[in-house]
């Protein structure tokens, strides 16, 4: 299961990049599905290399950083209530981003499978134009299990 | 001539797997005989000149590299993926 009911958060308010990926680290760390050296490492990894995306109704950051901080392979989704300021992967400029994808990555050949799946996502204009619509927790959640979840014959 | 392409983003962890498999599958439609490798964007260096093409996350100076660089970007989006094509394509067959 990449995607649990508890690492889905709906309506979540930041200042900042910071504390949203503390937010993110403090979330991780409770389920010990990461090092502790996740929570510097993911800013780090952000500064360096930005990974904000702009699609065509959705900005998207995919953060992520190297597998030896992860102990498993799990995704955090976050719809935000406001935008943070995020830098577009591509160019570098600011991006006002409203959806995180926190990738949590261990086995490389999990990953391919995992990654394909964001990808296809990514460019799924309906499943984009439902996250957008989502309204409530419960909401978000089973879009994202139904869509994460299920085996790969099925999407 | 097999073609070389190195695929790079900030880890050669994320986003360039998600580029390599859609170039994997366009070079296969273009029928040209590649092998393309995943990279980290700082070990461009290594494979500068003797590579075919760089793909990559980020928009790169190309003054500073021999090899020609494409931005990857529409492969992860979905977005102006002809253009992004259409540039493969030619430096794949020059």
């Amino acid at each position: 299961m990449y995607v649990e009911e508890n690492l889905v958060f709906y309506n979540q308010r930041f200042e900042t990049q910071s504390q949203l990926f503390d937010f993110i680290a403090d979330e991780l760390e409770e389920k010990n599905y990461v090092t502790e050296q996740f929570r510097e490492a993911i800013k780090i990894r952000e500064h360096n290399f930005p990974t904000g995306l702009q699609l065509q109704n959705l900005n998207v950051a995919l953060v992520h950083t190297d597998v030896e901080y992860s102990k498993t392979e799990k995704l955090v989704i976050i719809k935000l209530e406001k935008p943070i300021t995020f830098k577009n992967i591509e160019t570098l400029k600011p991006l006002e981003v409203d959806f995180i994808i926190g990738l949590i990555l261990k086995d490389s050949h999990k990953h391919l499978e995992v990654l394909q799946r964001v990808s296809r996502l990514l460019q799924n204009e309906d499943i984009i134009q439902e996250i957008r619509q989502a309204s409530s927790h419960v909401e978000l959640t089973i879009l994202m299990q139904d869509y994460f979840n299920k085996k790969e014959k099925e999407i | 001539m097999k073609k070389r392409i190195v695929v790079a983003c900030g880890a050669g962890l994320a986003t360039s797997t998600m580029i390599l498999q859609k170039v994997e599958e366009f070079v296969k439609e273009l029928g040209v005989s590649c092998s393309i490798t995943q990279s980290q964007i700082y070990e461009l260096d290594f494979y500068d000149g003797e590579a075919d093409l760089f793909i990559t996350s980020m928009k790169l100076d190309q003054s500073k590299y021999k090899t020609p660089i494409v931005v990857g970007t529409p492969f992860l989006i979905g977005l102006n993926e002809d253009v992004l094509k259409e540039q493969i394509k030619q430096i794949l067959l020059n």
